[in-house]
């Protein structure tokens, strides 16, 4: 295990974190099994008082499990120095074979934690618990991500020795790798750039008719959820050949490093909040009819759109302007 | 209508020192009248109105303020019921000194964000009530025993609250600034103001202003009077 500062914050902070979602599932499992409303048991006013209570620290906790994810991907950059063959995070991550899963753990978590943050906070506007039965459901799904991340991630960090000959993204994000990221890289590039803006436009006009009148929760959030992905394929199909300005390198990691400006990080803190704040519209929509959330859900989720269409929107102009400006032509193909 | 729905109050539940303030109290205080909690100290009255002021919360029972079920309600929700529906006097008056009888009269309605020069005439309207004005400016050091009594009066009526809760309000004061308390309670009741006091002051339960008097002792409610 490499002792580097960063290192022990993730996995200090991802074992407080763990611990917190754990005994906060545990009541969730009490409330889920016992909450009654209309009783006036000491049970119940007990549960009242304990979910206020467990409900504002865990998110707390939660809100760093958001900043860890861009923590994680920054230390991988940032000690890739470490291992013979690594240039970005990429050759961190591939040090052993727990780097990639934790990543991904950790983007699962981040969006449903996100998600938990937006039910929570619409629970909160309700004076009579509207939505704690759903809020810890989501918990109990939230909660073995959170345990399988902080496990994955300490095999991972301990698992890490500087001695390691790992490979660089060239050989990962190459067509002559194979598996996914071959598969993407593969893809022709006019065409990804009409999904791309075709998915772009859709989140516009689906979160402006959300905006206006208020209708189409499900699809706005099933397009944002589209979009994401088609972003993220996006970046290592012809996104990053841009800012790199080389045909063939097409790793989604170097834009986060000092060369390219940094520009990875707000790509990335873009797309994550468009994603998280539109499934968030979406999933606020089943209970737009609870009495004490009629008045407030509707101005919660036209925020929520707003967010994800302006997230969205700033993520496409950043490229478009990169597309437009960069001395690099990736045409007729 | 307030209404209680066997409320019992416990406190250090669990530990040796556990102590139980109130037992299973079913009550219903109709809006608009003059009720007192009459009984010795440690019977239980200071714990039931800082519960039906929802100062604190019961450890079982459910309380209703106007149908509404006030015990579950967030910490935020109870805020905002505080504010606007009761207006508090402390036996002691808790009057906050350093600063000026007016300031202390405009304390609880700051956090309505109200413009300041609009709460200050409303302040000052409020102690013109009760004679007051000339003593705006002064601290609460500087006051006699009436004027912090009328000015902690004043305080409880910034946010117009539709309840009055009096915790032994007469405590501390001679014979004829009890009398002329009671006075001040009986012309808000005449306004439409619940007034809930709790006492074991004769001339607060005595009064014939009284409407309802809920005897108590050792947590329980030995007795009920209805006087109208």
């Amino acid at each position: 295990m490499i002792l580097h500062p960063n290192i022990l914050a993730l996995f200090i902070s991802s074992v407080l974190i763990c611990l917190m979602t754990l005994y906060a599932t545990y009541h969730g499992a009490v409330i889920l099994r016992r909450w009654d409303i209309s009783s006036g048991s000491e049970l119940q006013l007990s549960l009242e008082r304990r979910t206020y209570l467990i409900s504002t620290i865990l998110s707390y906790f939660l809100g760093f499990q958001l900043v860890s994810m861009f923590l994680f991907v920054q230390t991988a950059d940032s000690i890739c120095h470490l291992f013979v063959g690594a240039m970005c995070a990429v050759g961190t991550l591939t040090a052993n074979k727990f780097g990639y899963p934790t990543l991904l753990l950790k983007m699962l978590s981040f969006i449903l934690a996100g998600l938990w943050l937006i039910l929570n906070h619409a629970d909160n506007q309700g004076y009579d618990y509207p939505l704690i039965r759903p809020k810890y459901i989501l918990l109990l799904i939230l909660a073995p991500f959170l345990l399988a991340e902080t496990v994955v991630q300490g095999i991972y960090f301990a698992g890490l020795q500087p001695d390691i000959i790992t490979s660089c993204c060239g050989s990962l994000f190459s067509q002559a790798s194979r598996g996914i990221a071959s598969e993407i890289i593969a893809l022709p590039s006019n065409p990804m750039k009409i999904i791309f803006y075709s998915c772009i436009a859709a989140v516009m006009t689906a979160g402006t008719r959300l905006y206006m009148n208020g209708r189409g929760g499900y699809l706005f959030a099933g397009v944002c959820g589209l979009t994401f992905v088609v972003s993220i394929v996006s970046i290592i199909s012809f996104i990053s050949l841009y800012f790199y300005e080389m045909p063939s390198h097409h790793c989604p990691f170097c834009i986060l490093q000092k060369e390219y400006g940094y520009v990875g990080y707000p790509l990335y803190v873009l797309l994550f909040s468009g994603v998280v704040s539109g499934l968030g519209v979406g999933i606020l929509q089943p209970f737009r009819r609870k009495e004490s959330l009629m008045d407030v859900l509707p101005a919660i989720q036209r925020k929520l759109a707003a967010l994800s269409v302006a997230s969205f929107f700033i993520f496409s102009l950043i490229v478009t302007w990169r597309i437009a400006f960069s001395s690099f032509k990736l045409e007729g193909y | 209508m307030i209404r209680t729905h066997s409320i019992s109050k416990v406190f250090n539940a669990g530990r040796p020192n556990e102590f139980t303030a109130l037992h299973e109290i079913s009550l219903d205080i109709q809006l608009g009248e003059i009720t007192v909690l009459k009984g010795p100290s440690g019977s239980g009255k200071t714990t039931l109105l800082g519960l039906l002021g929802c100062m604190a919360r019961p450890t079982t029972g459910r309380i209703f303020l106007k149908e509404r079920e006030i015990t579950s309600l967030p910490e935020r929700f109870l805020t905002g019921i505080r504010r606007s529906t009761f207006g508090f006097i402390f036996q002691q008056f808790n009057l906050i000194r350093g600063i000026s009888a007016l300031e202390n009269v405009m304390v609880p309605a700051y956090p309505n964000g109200e413009k300041f020069a609009q709460l200050r005439k409303r302040a000052m309207d409020t102690m013109e009530v009760f004679n007051l004005v000339n003593r705006a400016d002064a601290k609460i050091e500087w006051l006699s025993g009436g004027e912090a009594q009328r000015v902690a009066i004043a305080r409880a009526l910034i946010n117009n609250p539709t309840v009055i809760i009096a915790d032994e309000p007469t405590a501390h004061l001679d014979t004829k600034l009890s009398h002329e308390f009671m006075s001040i309670m009986q012309e808000l009741n005449a306004n439409g103001t619940t007034i809930i006091l709790a006492s074991h002051d004769p001339i607060v339960y005595d009064s014939s202003q009284i409407n309802r008097i809920i005897e108590m002792r050792d947590g329980r409610v030995v007795h009920e009077e209805s006087r109208s």
